[in-house]
């Protein structure tokens, strides 16, 4: 029903708001059209800055200025929502590799560690199932926090304030998750505890806790079998003290 | 009864909760984009808020005038959070703000043209069915004529009548139009159905050269567009008026006390009207 030209003029509006076009747009006033490219320039460099903030403290303003201006003109952001936009700065910085174009080799990590800190602390609500503390009985179905994320890192972003972090690349573990009161907390953990709960978590629903234990540490001798059985159960002590686990499920 | 609400930002939340019935305004309006599926603190705010005011809905990414296909993913979590809140007024904006699948999120003004006019009118059905609620329109501030083949007013009017849909009349969207395309205010609004108008917004803007209002929505509203709000409702029936902070906000106060203006301008209309009814 729209016809091609008046389609073609609402394409070229947004390609000169996006791209570095000349704006010769037909029946527009060319002295005006650069407050379009302006105001959205402003509303993503905004948005982008609030969702970043570490990221853009440590580029310098013409990195960060063009790192922005990348984005609206390469990247066709397919997202309703403003909020959640700054999420695709992350796949965009990697595909134009960022990271080694403005020789901070942690910015890909960064990027994403500051956006699981807005991730989970907008996750959406779960209704709150009934559990019983890990204390009071032997076994059952452990109930993890639904709002929580495991992350793997080459850089540990999280030292990043104390320490030059550009010579420690490695393995990095960070458990992200909500607190009830809505504040996000983060704990580091080693490959192998970060290994145990995400199998912990991604059998919790088909098995219980022990079924799990002797699934994950099928094989092994039997005295380090109960070595790493106690280990795994004072862990999730420890998680239900976090508010990490809730509990068995009831 | 009141008639006068206010636009709900983060920054302004701890305000409005802890006003009393006496001194809050008749309702909060907010974007569904800023509040759907969103979980934890904020979800908590909103519960509050929700419990403490009628809510309206006010959309930014609906794109009814987009080239591109209409997002069905999203207008069925708009629906279901206007179902979740119990919301009764959506309303969205008469521009596009995507192609090519590429979200701008700002308003960009459409060509008004009459193929145009059936493209958006056949959405609007679209929107309207599925939701099994009428929306209403805005009237948008535009800094730019695109590619017109008629004027505002007929392709405003065109679409409102053909539609079925209701418009959003913003009293300062039409002062903010007719000073950076100079014409005349009052003769525009009279060329709008007026019979459609289900709401009004109130805002400031920003003079930014000789020839050119932006439409900021970060200033307390000028004189000249209260004036023009009150020859506005002489015309019309009653109905929500809105007022838009959106940032630099003052003192809270300070917007009360443009939200109780307006309310006491509302009042001296509308209750003439009614005498007159």
């Amino acid at each position: 029903m729209l016809r091609d030209e008046t389609r073609s003029i609402q394409q070229e509006l947004v390609e000169y708001c996006r791209m570095n076009n000349d704006g010769d747009i037909v029946g527009t006033r060319q002295d005006r059209l650069h407050n379009y490219r302006r105001l959205i320039y402003t509303i993503y460099w905004e948005a982008l800055s609030d969702a970043y903030p570490i990221a853009k403290s440590i580029l310098k303003e013409e990195q960060w200025d063009k790192m922005v201006d990348d984005f609206i003109s390469e990247y066709a952001c397919n997202e309703s929502q403003l909020f959640r936009m700054p999420f695709h700065l992350i796949e965009f910085a990697e595909q134009k590799s960022f990271s080694e174009v403005f020789s901070i080799p942690y910015l890909s990590d960064l990027l994403h560690f500051e956006w699981i800190e807005i991730e989970v602390h907008s996750m959406k609500d779960i209704e709150e199932t009934s559990t019983l503390s890990l204390k009071s009985r032997e076994d059952g179905h452990l109930d993890f926090n639904p709002y929580l994320k495991l992350i793997k890192l080459d850089y540990p972003i999280h030292r990043l304030r104390d320490q030059n972090i550009e010579q420690l690349k490695g393995n990095y573990f960070l458990l992200v998750y909500r607190q009830k009161n809505g504040t996000v907390q983060y704990m580091e953990l080693n490959g192998f505890t970060a290994n145990l709960i995400e199998q912990l978590s991604l059998y919790s629903h088909d098995f219980t806790f022990l079924e799990t234990l002797n699934k994950v540490f099928k094989g092994l001798h039997s005295n380090l079998r109960d070595e790493l059985n106690t280990h795994a159960i004072n862990l999730c002590i420890s998680l239900e003290e976090k508010g990490i686990i809730r509990g068995f499920k009831n | 009864m009141k008639q006068v609400g206010l636009g709900f930002r983060r920054d302004l939340s701890d305000d409005l909760l802890s006003l009393d019935t006496a001194t809050q305004p008749a309702f909060i309006e907010l974007a569904p984009e800023n509040w759907v599926n969103l979980g934890g603190y904020w979800r908590k705010v909103l519960k509050s808020i929700s419990e403490k005011y009628p809510i309206t809905c006010h959309g930014l990414s609906l794109s009814i005038g987009s080239p591109d296909e209409l997002n069905w993913a999203f207008i069925k979590e708009v629906k279901s959070f206007l179902k979740e809140y119990s919301i009764t007024i959506y309303s969205e904006h008469l521009s596009y703000s995507q192609s090519n699948n590429a979200h701008l999120f700002d308003l960009l003004p459409i060509p008004f043209r009459e193929d145009a006019v059936k493209h958006i009118v056949e959405r609007i059905k679209q929107v309207q069915d599925y939701l099994e609620m009428p929306i209403a329109l805005e009237n948008v501030s535009y800094y730019t004529p695109v590619a017109a083949e008629m004027s505002e007013s007929e392709f405003i009017s065109a679409i409102v009548n053909e539609s079925g849909c209701n418009l959003l009349l913003d009293v300062n969207n039409v002062y903010v139009n007719a000073f950076n395309h100079n014409y005349n205010a009052e003769k525009f609004i009279g060329q709008l159905p007026l019979h459609k108008v289900s709401y009004i917004h109130m805002a400031g803007h920003e003079k930014v050269a000789e020839d050119l209002i932006i439409d900021t929505h970060g200033q307390a509203i000028i004189q000249e567009v209260y004036q023009l709000f009150e020859s506005t409702l002489e015309r019309i029936k009653p109905v929500p008026v809105l007022l838009e902070r959106d940032f630099n906000f003052p003192e809270f106060h300070e917007i009360l006390s443009e939200v109780n203006q307006l309310e006491q301008i509302a009042a001296r209309k509308w209750s003439k009207k009614s005498e007159l009814c």
